[in-house]
């Protein structure tokens, strides 16, 4: 099957434009933070800064506390990420291969609680979390977050597994494995692009959150992550979009990162998890 | 038939294995019990976080109280929230503005989504790249995006009014933020952008399980383009279109962020869905037996919606 | 290296019984084959068997010691799957290792032993390959070579050989009895392929819906079917079935069956007047000489293999459909015709009638039509 000419130049025209409307934001936000003050209100605007200022960014480590917002962000995200995947990992093994009529409706309770909404939660929690004095604390967000993610991973991850052969881990056990060794020595690493994708999932729902950061955290400047921090700090700053869109390209900057890299693997983890 | 019957030995050796509690969970008799035992932590996660909070917002609706209590029955219960909320009109307004939201940003993402995997699902060089490309906003914080937007949509120097202005779209720089109707157009915009991508990425993995030899069958029978795509590509994406449906509907009606940052739910209330309503009487007024309630609609509301949804979607997948 | 007892295994999946009732006695180093066609329950005894399933009563005992609780991974058995299930992110030689690392090995040693296997498999090139770049059947040689580098006391194969193509499945199932004879462990192997039953087997178990139907040799099982599952599942092309009464002239107890006359024992006598099913393979009938009595048939369809021909024919009123071939059952093969399978046959035998008759030694099998149970 061979495109005619113009229908190949109609087909990259068309990715070509589509590409450039999803990633206008993101361009703009790169070209604003590298503009002079003075040319953010130049009519007509420059598409390219003239006179790229990158001390825009150390002006950014140095008037506000943008470091230790993303090492709180990046605490979270890892803490909540990992509890998080050790219990979808540990339950998603058992929905794919110990299935019995009542796992299976723990299966459904489990994507069910999916369903509630967040800002309903949020009221006895912040309750709750006073209660336990963690207000403020990291902790509270790690909780809430690692609760967060477990249940569509643990769906994804149940896909996953469903992928890979009983016999992998029955062909451990005679050979000598426990039913822990067959998982962690045969099934995880046979399952390693399904955990990327499922690890990227959940980081990228820890680290975008702001309702729990907010609730929980507002008190606390020192516990800030870095959503918390910047939608205060663009407050702060109205005008000084220079510095507002600096801010908001190093918060965005990990996880665009780590999905350039683990991208190709969500793709397959999404079949798994969504598909059938 | 003499080997059928064999006398038994006397008595064999029986290997006894210890293992926790003196159970060995890796004998074939004890699977299941390793089975349940793998869900716990799953379970006593989401016991705690989800579902003890969730029968305390049940508890609480029903009380008249200022702040979160976590005991049950510590008060006098009383239907005086659902009563207040029922005649409110602020609660059928964020009604009315969720319903629309749901219907307008769940209806363009999903056929922006479906472009966007098809497009990206052709062959041609650098498909890679573009199919990176094409979904990364889903990996950009929704704080960050709403931010960036805020700067694209500023009334006085805002990229886009100067683009619109440019085309002769419009005659004057449009208040994006101050007047209802573009308000909600902006919420719109930022939450189709924001929310395609994962739809294209569940219906790219949808699209790359189809076997190839389905549309060589059908190119065979003479099926053009079109026909393919509803014959073939259709009714075979439905369970993923179902699955994405399912979680845009649910993601739109529960969001917090991308409203609370980009207009607060103003201009007066056009943007004030019901998550926003509830986060408000909870966290600004502090009238939290009242938001409770209102977080007890949004949950009945959600569970109607996916209920429905997934009767609907599951009917299609057979 | 060990001898085997089941004894008396059940298991059920709530109501449907998978395994009623099972008792066997495997002697040390015989190599048994379970055969019947799927469903019938011989891989869930093998599973019980490995310990990858729970029996639902009974025991095994594998070299004197009760292991029915055991877990798999301390059974000391080795097996061999239908996929191969090689463990993806691992070497060859890792694969192949991998037991005698569980077990505590020393690192010298296993990679002598995985060498001395490799090479009496004829794999000692691909050992630093992963399973992703072997053909079927160098993938089946590493799942052999990862069962018996462990010297194991038992070997089970479940179907090792039905993702092979048919010509090197052949030669597989001669290399695996081979291996078998010369290190002598015990092995129970799984199949639904009658040919590897009958050619591979010390002792075939024929199996269908969880009850075992007859143990014997391949010879008794091919001679002294039990059955009439037994008679029909062994043997290729299927055995005959044709219904006939059973009377008695001058020349002593025969069946009359569409004008042939079929000779049979006095065994036959109880059922004098009555209906019984007569079983005849295919080997056993010939061209008739033009005096003696014949079945004169018209074939449906002769396939000729230089040597031999298959003809096909039917007999309404008399053939009796058989319930079995094949891997699935109430498939009946060839839509219940018969088939005479001739010897070198000189003239052409399209079109017209020929006449069959019965070859002079050749026994004729009779089965009760209720019980389906040989008559003997």
């Amino acid at each position: 099957m061979k495109r005619k000419l113009w229908q190949s130049i109609l087909l990259y025209a068309t990715v070509i434009v589509a590409c450039a409307v999803v990633l206008f934001p993101v361009y703009w936000m790169v070209v604003t933070s590298l503009q002079p003050p003075g040319s953010l209100r130049a009519y007509p605007p420059h598409f390219l800064p003239p006179d790229p200022q990158w001390q825009t960014y150390i002006r950014l480590f140095i008037e506000t506390d943008i470091l230790r917002w993303m090492a709180n962000s990046a605490i979270v995200a890892v803490t909540a990420t990992g509890i998080s995947m050790v219990a979808a990992v540990l339950a998603g093994y058992s929905l794919s291969r110990y299935q019995t009529k009542s796992s299976e409706n723990v299966g459904l309770f489990i994507l069910m609680s999916k369903m509630l909404p967040a800002t309903m939660l949020i009221i006895p929690l912040f309750g709750i979390m006073r209660s336990l004095g963690l207000m403020g604390s990291l902790w509270s967000l790690i909780f809430a977050h690692a609760t967060g993610i477990v249940p569509f991973a643990t769906w994804m991850l149940k896909g996953y597994f469903d992928s890979i052969p009983n016999e992998l881990e029955q062909a451990a056990q005679v050979d000598g494995c426990t039913p822990w060794g067959a998982l962690f020595r045969v099934i995880l690493p046979v399952a390693a692009p399904g955990l990327a994708a499922t690890s990227l999932y959940g980081f990228v729902l820890s680290w975008a959150d702001y309702l729990f950061a907010r609730t929980f955290l507002a008190n606390n400047a020192d516990s800030w992550t870095v959503n918390l921090g910047i939608a205060t700090f663009k407050g702060e700053y109205q005008t000084d979009w220079n510095l507002v869109m600096a801010a908001s390209l190093l918060a965005a900057l990990p996880i665009m990162i780590a999905y350039l890299f683990l991208q190709r693997f969500l793709v397959g983890g999404m079949t798994a998890g969504a598909g059938k | 038939m003499t080997d059928l019957s064999q006398p038994r030995p006397a008595t064999a050796p029986v290997r006894r294995s210890s293992g926790l509690f003196g159970i060995d969970l890796a004998s074939p008799r004890h699977a299941r019990k390793l089975g349940y035992l793998l869900l716990l932590p799953a379970v006593l996660l989401i016991l705690g976080i989800l579902v003890y909070p969730m029968l305390l917002a049940i508890e609480i609706s029903f009380h008249d109280v200022k702040f979160a209590t976590l005991s049950f029955g510590a008060s006098e219960y009383t239907l005086k929230n659902y009563v207040k909320l029922f005649t409110s009109s602020d609660f059928w307004n964020a009604i009315g503005v969720s319903a629309k939201l749901l219907v307008v940003v769940t209806t363009i993402s999903m056929l922006v989504g479906l472009g966007a995997a098809l497009l990206v699902n052709q062959q041609f060089r650098g498909r890679g790249v573009a199919r990176m490309l094409i979904a990364l906003p889903w990996a950009i914080p929704e704080v960050v995006a709403v931010i960036t937007w805020l700067w694209i949509l500023d009334a006085s120097f805002g990229i886009l009014n100067w683009m619109l202005l440019k085309l002769g779209l419009i005659g004057l720089p449009i208040s994006w933020l101050n007047q209802p109707l573009p308000a909600f157009s902006a919420v719109t915009m930022v939450m189709v952008w924001k929310g395609f991508p994962f739809i294209s990425i569940m219906i790219l993995a949808g699209l790359q399980s189809i076997p190839e030899e389905y549309y060589q069958a059908a190119r065979v029978d003479g099926a053009n383009v079109w026909k393919r795509f509803i014959w073939i590509t259709l009714p075979c994406l439905m369970p993923v279109l179902g699955v994405s449906l399912v979680l845009t509907v649910l993601w739109v009606f529960r969001d917090f962020s991308i409203i609370n940052v980009l207009t607060g739910g103003g201009p007066v209330g056009a943007t004030e869905t019901l998550a926003i309503m509830t986060y408000e009487e909870a966290f600004s007024f502090f009238r939290m037996g009242y938001a409770s309630a209102l977080g007890v609609v949004t949950l009945v509301i959600c569970a109607l919606i996916s209920a429905f949804l997934v009767k609907k979607t599951s009917h299609a997948v057979f | 290296m060990a001898d085997i007892q089941i004894q008396n295994l059940n298991k059920r999946y709530g109501t449907f019984q998978a395994l009623h009732d099972m008792s066997l006695d495997v002697k040390d180093g015989e190599f048994i084959v379970f055969v019947g066609p799927s469903g019938c329950g011989k891989s869930t005894a093998l599973k019980i068997l490995a310990g990858l399933e729970a029996a639902s009563t009974g025991s095994i005992i594998i070299g004197g010691e009760d292991v029915t609780e055991l877990a798999p991974a301390k059974r000391d058995i080795a097996m061999v799957f239908q996929n191969y299930a090689l463990y993806p992110h691992l070497t060859v030689r890792q694969n192949i290792g991998f037991g005698l690392m569980m077990r505590g090995t020393d690192k010298k040693q296993i990679n002598q032993r995985v060498e001395r296997a490799a090479q009496a498999l004829e794999i000692s090139d691909l050992l630093e390959r992963r399973p992703k770049a072997l053909s079927g059947g160098q993938r089946q040689r590493v799942a052999l070579g990862r069962a018996i580098v462990r010297e194991p006391r038992v070997f089970l194969m479940d179907e090792p050989l039905s993702n092979l193509d048919a010509a090197l499945r052949v030669q597989m199932r001669a290399e695996i009895t081979a291996l078998q004879r010369r290190i002598g462990v015990t092995t129970i192997y799984v199949t639904h392929d009658q040919t590897e039953a009958m050619t591979m087997a010390d002792r075939i178990v024929i199996m269908r819906k969880g009850v075992v139907q007859q143990i014997g040799s391949p010879d008794t099982l091919f001679n002294h079917p039990a059955n009439m599952f037994v008679a029909g599942f062994i043997g290729s092309p299927a055995m005959n079935f044709l219904s006939g009464k059973v009377q008695r002239d001058d020349r002593g107890l025969n069946i009359d069956a569409g004008g042939l006359r079929l000779p049979v024992a006095e065994a036959a006598a109880a059922y004098l007047g009555k209906t019984v099913i007569c079983g005849i393979r295919p080997e056993s009938l010939d061209l008739a000489r033009d005096d003696a009595p014949a079945l004169e048939i018209t074939p449906t369809l002769v396939e000729s293999l230089g040597t031999e021909a298959y003809v096909h024919f039917k007999l309404p009123g008399q053939q009796v459909a058989t319930a079995v071939a094949g891997e699935h059952e109430h498939q009946p093969l060839g839509n219940g015709t018969l088939i005479a399978r001739l010897y070198d046959v000189g003239t052409p035998l399209s079109g017209g009638t020929i006449r069959l008759g019965l070859k002079p030694q050749a026994s004729v099998h009779l089965f009760d039509p209720a019980t389906e149970q040989a008559i003997s």
